[in-house]
């Protein structure tokens, strides 16, 4: 995955006297010292902004001339003074939030409109913007679509396996069976032995790839022209299959409470570009949001929320970190770079 | 940068020496910022902080006539702020130790707006907040404000090797917290 974190982090260089210790140690070690230091800006405190600069300034001026005239003796703390200062700083703050007050919250009470085409026995099936959907397969097993998903299965299944196939990102809790249930995504075939598990597979974004998250039961990941590559999931595992690839990755550990986050309405993104967190935005809210510049839509954080009743607390957020600004539109937002 | 930075405070020391306002005003639009984000660090009061940074210039701009270039002005600003702050919080906990009986309940700690949102941000800002105080103070000063590890020693009255010691210790706990959240952060 390309780190654009990097580009953004990799300036200053350390100061000579921590880059000559780097340049002692081996490799390994100096590589992840060396990103340590450059993810460490992300602790930076806030400073004062440009404003409150000039306010210092004056008071400073102030000072200087009151300690020309020389009956007036200069106390080295002037707290009464300085508390109206510290006043205005924090509620610059607090105004710096309020935009969101000021945007109309485009909220979404549409009825669960289920796209019902009925295909020569296809099942079509997609959950709108704005909604998730929760639909019951002939076999009684449940999917749970996340906002703009779409899934396709035939109505009878034919043979003897229960084949269906998704686009976007849904939950399943699969009834156990003789017959086999295989979910298709644009590049991968998840193979399911009666469980609950989370495929997520957007193949128009960018870094497109099928995710798998597995939370009870057992399920097969592959490519469907390399099954041999395949990979077998435990609970509490993840897998991902990348556009173009025939090899999953290992199953690894994963935190299955983040990793299902949108199932309690929150979110979750492990580094993610701004491009891909804000699609995700734009279709649970049934929003439009339009970026201006090519290095916000670049630019990747790691975020997690248990639940977002609004895009605002999500958008708060990437605000107060990033610094971007955020301007309702009609249809949502347009996001700016930092004045 | 280094070099460019030390070069631009040689130059503002000879000319507030010599009397020169506009040097003094560039080199306070300069530093304050980091020297306020600084003093905010050493104490909790934002009052504390904001005076200690104000009294600090104003020292300098008093005893302009001492100043020597060849010395970092850098070091002697950061200097005076943390004594300055230290000084207050001094009296402030002797006159806290005098109305401890009678001190309201601390306040809550602030209603964190952000307690339903993680982000690698707020961990970074708890660990180094959770670094030991020394510790923290001279990664920060390294990190955040670019001085020497010579200058921090001046700053913070301590070695230069104590300083160095301190910043390794820190990388590395940082990095180990980084390890333990998200390996992939680490490697790319």
């Amino acid at each position: 995955m390309k780190n654009v974190l990097d580009d953004r982090l990799g300036t200053p260089p350390p100061h000579p006297d921590v880059q000559a210790w780097l340049a002692q140690l081996e490799p390994p070690e100096r590589t992840e010292l060396e990103r340590t230091w450059a993810l460490a800006e992300l602790g930076r405190e806030l400073e004062p902004d440009a404003q409150n600069v000039q306010d210092a300034w004056t008071a400073l001026q102030h000072q200087r001339v009151s300690e020309a005239q020389p009956a007036k003796p200069t106390p080295a703390f002037s707290h009464t003074r300085q508390t109206g200062a510290a006043d205005r700083v924090s509620h610059r703050r607090r105004a710096g939030l309020r935009w969101a007050g000021a945007v109309v919250a485009v909220s979404v009470i549409g009825l669960v409109a289920i796209g019902w085409l009925l295909r020569g026995g296809v099942e079509h099936v997609e959950a709108p913007f704005g909604e998730t959907l929760t639909h019951r397969l002939p076999d009684g097993s449940t999917v749970v679509l996340n906002s703009g998903t779409t899934l396709t299965y035939q109505r009878t299944w034919r043979g003897n396996e229960r084949r269906l196939h998704i686009e976007g990102e849904a939950y399943f809790d699969v009834q156990t069976e003789e017959r086999p249930f295989v979910v298709e995504t644009f590049n991968a075939e998840v193979t399911v032995l009666g469980t609950q598990f989370n495929v997520q597979a957007w193949s128009a974004t960018p870094d497109a790839e099928t995710v798998v998250v597995l939370e009870e039961g057992r399920v097969r990941l592959g490519a469907p022209d390399a099954p041999e590559q395949s990979v077998v999931l435990r609970p509490g595992q993840m897998s991902r299959l990348g556009m173009g690839q025939r090899q999953p990755t290992a199953p690894a550990a994963v935190d299955v409470t983040r990793a299902l986050a949108w199932r309690s309405g929150g979110f979750f993104f492990n580094n993610k570009s701004l491009l891909t967190i804000l699609a995700e935005v734009e279709r649970r809210f049934d929003v439009s949001i339009h970026i201006t510049d090519e290095t916000i839509a670049q630019d990747s954080l790691v975020l997690f929320l248990h639940q977002a009743d609004s895009p605002d607390v999500l958008l708060k957020a990437i605000q107060q970190f990033r610094g971007y600004r955020f301007r309702a539109t009609e249809a949502g937002y347009d996001v700016l770079p930092t004045p | 940068m280094a070099v460019s930075d030390e070069q631009r405070f040689a130059t503002w020391s000879a000319r507030i020496c010599a009397s020169d306002e506009a040097a003094f005003q560039a080199l306070f639009e300069a530093t304050y910022p980091s020297l306020q984000r600084y003093a905010q660090s050493l104490t909790p009061s934002a009052t504390v902080a904001q005076d200690a940074v104000q009294e600090a210039f104003l020292r300098i701009w008093r005893r302009r006539s001492t100043l020597d270039p060849t010395r970092s002005l850098r070091a002697l600003l950061y200097r005076a702020v943390r004594n300055l702050v230290f000084n207050e919080e001094r009296t402030l906990l002797q006159r806290k130790k005098l109305l401890a009986t009678m001190d309201p309940p601390p306040a809550p700690s602030r209603p964190d707006e952000l307690s339903q949102v993680e982000l690698l941000e707020t961990h970074m800002r708890r660990w180094i907040r959770a670094l030991p105080e020394r510790r923290r103070e001279a990664f920060q000063l390294s990190r955040y404000d670019g001085l020497s590890y010579q200058e921090i020693a001046q700053v913070m009255g301590l070695s230069v090797k104590t300083v160095e010691r301190h910043m390794q210790l820190a990388l590395r706990e940082l990095r180990d917290r980084l390890r333990a959240l998200e390996p992939t952060l680490l490697y790319p």
